[in-house]
């Protein structure tokens, strides 16, 4: 098995759970026998693990649609009111961009003291997709505009902040999933060191 | 139990199991019978376990420093369900046409 089928399997069993274990060693097996289109098979594995995930657990996907939808809303809230200072320059581009990266922080923070488990990252990962591509997809759908342009070697701009900083798509995503994790670890650290404290 | 019409892909990978019902099946040799990706094919695996439609066990690999792989085969419950959604199937269409 090549590193990106482990590394799909292990998202796969992250997502399935442990009640799913069984299952998820009946696909790795599968995985380590299916030569070439192990990749394939795996991806497959992580769509077929999170349908299962969610037709037990319907109400997280309600949640993750309810928060994904308040998030975007502060986001853009937040977008417009910084971009109207950086036109005006009583901002930084730099700053700016680290307001937009750093605005999810709250909502995964109170995700995180709000349910201190495992899951929470499961679920505010979950967040972070339906935030990042849901508009690239309604912009596909919607104004047939291929969701590649985004990812484009001329797109050098993920944050519009032009001109002055300049941040590309891979560098803006991995920031934003990186905001969203630690926002959630830091919620649920907060909790269990008020809960050691209680007690 | 209420009988249930099963969906087509469900259908299909029933239908792969019922031809060969003696047989243990792994979820590769299923993929290539039903043409379904892992991606719909496990979830359909999953939930026809769960109502007992199929029985599964693991199966010792055949070649060496390979680990042990699930298999599956069709219940008597499974091929009493593939039954009941190909007469219902049936008596729609029956029911269209007239």
């Amino acid at each position: 098995m090549t590193g990106p089928t482990r590394f799909l399997l292990r998202i796969a069993r992250w997502i399935a759970g442990r009640r799913r274990s069984d299952w998820v060693d009946a696909m790795e097996a599968e995985a380590a026998s299916a030569g070439n289109g192990s990749t394939a098979w795996a991806l497959g594995c992580v769509w077929a693990a999170a349908k299962d995930r969610f037709a037990r657990n319907a109400w997280v996907l309600v949640a993750v649609l309810i928060l994904a939808a308040c998030a975007m809303y502060w986001k853009t809230k937040l977008f417009f009111a910084t971009s109207d200072l950086l036109v005006h320059q009583r901002i930084s581009p730099w700053f700016a961009i680290a307001l937009w990266i750093a605005s999810p922080l709250p909502i995964a923070f109170l995700l995180g003291l709000l349910r201190p488990r495992r899951s929470t990252y499961l679920m505010v990962a979950a967040i972070y997709l339906v935030i990042e591509f849901a508009p690239l997809l309604l912009l596909w759908v919607g104004a047939g505009i291929s969701p590649l342009e985004f990812f484009s070697a001329r797109q050098v701009n993920w944050y519009k902040a032009d001109p002055g900083a300049r941040v590309g798509p891979a560098v803006g995503l991995t920031c934003d999933l990186v905001v969203w994790l630690a926002g959630a670890w830091l919620g649920m650290h907060s909790r269990r060191a008020a809960n050691r404290t209680a007690s | 139990m209420r009988t249930r019409r099963l969906s087509s892909q469900t259908h299909s990978v029933l239908s792969a199991l019922a031809n060969r019902p003696g047989d243990w099946l792994y979820g590769l040799e299923l993929a290539t019978l039903t043409g379904l990706k892992s991606g719909t094919l496990y979830p359909i695996l999953i939930r026809l376990a769960d109502r007992a439609l199929l029985e599964s066990r693991w199966l010792e690999p055949s070649e060496r420093g390979r680990p042990p792989r699930h298999a599956y085969r069709i219940s008597a419950g499974g091929l009493k369900a593939l039954a009941d959604s190909e007469r219902l199937a049936e008596s729609s269409l029956r029911e269209l046409r007239t």
